[in-house]
């Protein structure tokens, strides 16, 4: 199933049929500079053969963004023992470090386990940095005015422990098992300076939703991810573009954990939940129109005069008014089994942006109002991050934050 | 005036078992009634129209537009939603014709509930809004909506279920209609 799922995600990365990249191919996006890390036997299978791709680590932007996503992904929320500059700086060397070998099929130093860092297909490992992180450290005033105070809206229904933490951890991989090494070669080598308070875990389906799709399907079987910023959309929606240097060509990244109710779901009919939603499970068209990708009717109405895609559907509540207002959504799936009694599972709303402020939050405070979905999942937990810009060789990440 | 015809509808809501008779239970929600009651024929245009469910509903994909001769739309672009019932107001100067109003609906049991039924507005009178304040505006049906293909009689737009009932619900339209009538003078008259 793994070899299936990675020689699918290969076929996506060189046809690019699925998660398209306006920006190249893998190992040529934007003007990150190729690897320098000895050539690894990964990286020579993938070169040759049906492997997954190893992405560039260093560049201008941090990979694991715009970069195709990979079928597996993980975050892991983690505070500083300590708010001591120099212990951050230590944290975000060795981050940095370890990613840049990792990433390249490339053990971390002093790995226990280097065999289990050869399978390194679209392994990314992505930094984010919470308020609390500027606060504690004495850098409230550097606090980008892109990282707001996540405004509450009245459908969250927070558990702990999903909060907001001083840094944010996300790796990537198409392997699982490299996955995991990564995430506890990196937790392990920032333990002493760090504790983690969450984890979460996701997963994709190596699947397009439909032929030829960039989308694929959620755990409630919607087509999730069709409108998608593409070409010089997705930079412009997704990259910072002024700032200081660990600033400009980082992004925001919202991280929502969306708990689905399956069991209430489950009891509606297919035609209320194409409804809700305001596109058609089968093909993930819009409701009154025929492909997935076509443009949303919301002026049209039936034979009858009623609208096509009703006044609270998903879609509509969701469709970004401007550019300016767009995001790109990158969600993965979590299934932790039950909890009181109902499945436990959903989604992982993973979105970037430039500004939350004229983006994500404007949307939410739509979808918090009126979206017919809002009855059928539930918001636990929600932390949002600076993702500084990428690192050059040599550097770490926010070290102009930092020193 | 809205507390007013609430417990007009809830008058209607209590009298309808009696009256009709309880539907035949499908498991989902059916129309027990409308008002204007399908068919009618009015002097003046109604300041509401109102459908009435036998069971719950959940208020998602909601829909209510009533549009005269198929093609202006005269109802508010927001239906108010009851648990059971679902309602809109028409505009002050919606002209005379036919009247066909449209719904959509979910069934609590999650359904989707979509039917229309029609009335006639001969503008020989004229009565007093009691929706002034909320009375929409006129509006064009959008040109997208394909013209003529509205049922073309009201028989062809009756709801389907329970017809039989149709005649004594007329009756119970008009009972609703002076109960509110009550309720409104009652709640219009002057405060001290």
């Amino acid at each position: 199933m793994l070899a299936a799922g990675g020689a699918a995600i290969l076929g996506a990365a060189g046809g690019y049929a699925l998660g398209q990249r306006p920006d190249g191919t893998p190992t040529a996006s934007g003007p990150t500079p190729a690897p320098t890390a000895i050539p690894s036997p990964a990286a020579s299978v993938a070169a040759a053969s049906d492997a997954p791709a190893i992405l560039p680590y260093y560049g201008v932007h941090q990979s694991g963004v715009t970069t195709p996503p990979a079928l597996f992904q993980t975050f892991i929320g983690l505070d500083l023992r300590e708010p001591t500059r120099d212990d951050a700086i230590a944290v975000m060397r060795l981050v940095t470090d370890d990613a840049a070998r990792l990433t390249q099929g490339e053990p971390a130093l002093g790995d226990t386990q280097p065999e289990l860092a050869a399978s390194a297909g679209m392994l990314t490992v992505t930094v984010g940095l919470g308020r609390s992180l500027f606060e504690r450290l004495g850098l409230a005033r550097e606090i980008p005015a892109q990282l707001p105070v996540m405004p509450d809206f009245s459908t969250d229904r927070f558990e702990r422990p999903w909060s907001e933490t001083d840094l944010m951890l996300q790796v990537g991989a198409d392997d699982p098992v490299t996955l995991s090494h990564t995430v506890r070669m990196l937790a392990k080598d920032v333990s002493a300076l760090t504790r983690t308070r969450w984890t979460q875990q996701g997963f994709r389906s190596p699947t397009p939703a439909t032929p030829g799709s960039e989308a694929t399907r959620n755990l409630m079987g919607q087509v999730d991810g069709t409108v998608n910023p593409t070409g010089d959309d997705l930079d412009s929606t997704v990259w910072i573009a002024d700032g200081p240097d660990w600033l400009a060509g980082g992004t925001v990244l919202v991280l929502r954990r969306i708990r689905m109710l399956m069991e209430p779901w489950d009891l509606l009919d297919r035609a209320v939940q194409e409804t809700v939603i305001g596109r058609r499970l089968d093909s993930g068209a819009p409701i009154g129109a025929e492909h997935e990708t076509d443009p949303v009717p919301f002026d049209a109405v039936d034979d009858l005069g009623l609208p096509v895609i009703a006044a609270d559907a998903h879609i509509r509540v969701a469709h970004a008014p401007s550019k300016d207002a767009m995001i790109l959504r990158r969600p993965f799936n979590y299934d932790d089994g039950t909890r009181d009694g109902g499945r436990d599972m959903g989604l992982l709303f993973a979105a970037y942006m430039r500004d939350p402020r004229t983006s994500f939050i404007p949307m939410q405070e739509r979808i918090a109002a009126s979206d017919a979905f809002n009855r059928w999942n539930t918001t636990v937990g929600s932390a949002t991050y600076l993702i500084p810009a990428g690192a050059r060789e040599g550097r770490f990440i926010a070290e102009g934050l930092l020193t | 005036m809205a507390a007013g015809l609430a417990l007009g509808l809830g008058l209607a809501l209590a009298l309808a078992p009696i009256v009709v008779g309880v539907p035949a239970a499908s498991g989902h929600s059916a129309v027990i009634g409308t008002e204007p009651a399908d068919g009618a024929v009015l002097e003046a245009a109604p300041a509401t129209v109102t459908v009435t469910f036998d069971s719950g509903l959940i208020d998602v994909g909601t829909a209510l537009v009533v549009r005269v001769d198929d093609s202006l739309i005269v109802s508010s672009p927001q239906p108010t939603f009851g648990r059971r019932s679902l309602s809109t107001g028409i505009a002050a100067d919606a002209p005379p014709g036919r009247y066909t109003a449209a719904f959509r609906v979910v069934s609590a049991d999650g359904h989707t509930i979509t039917d229309s039924f029609s009335f006639t507005v001969t503008g020989a009178g004229s009565v007093p809004s009691t929706s002034a304040s909320a009375a929409p505006s006129l509006s064009p049906t959008p040109s997208v909506a394909p013209a003529g293909t509205a049922p073309a009689s009201p028989d062809a737009s009756t709801p389907t279920t329970d017809g039989g009932s149709w005649p004594i619900l007329v009756g119970l339209a008009v009972l609703v209609a002076v109960a509110a009538a009550v309720v409104i003078a009652v709640v219009r008259r002057p405060q001290t």
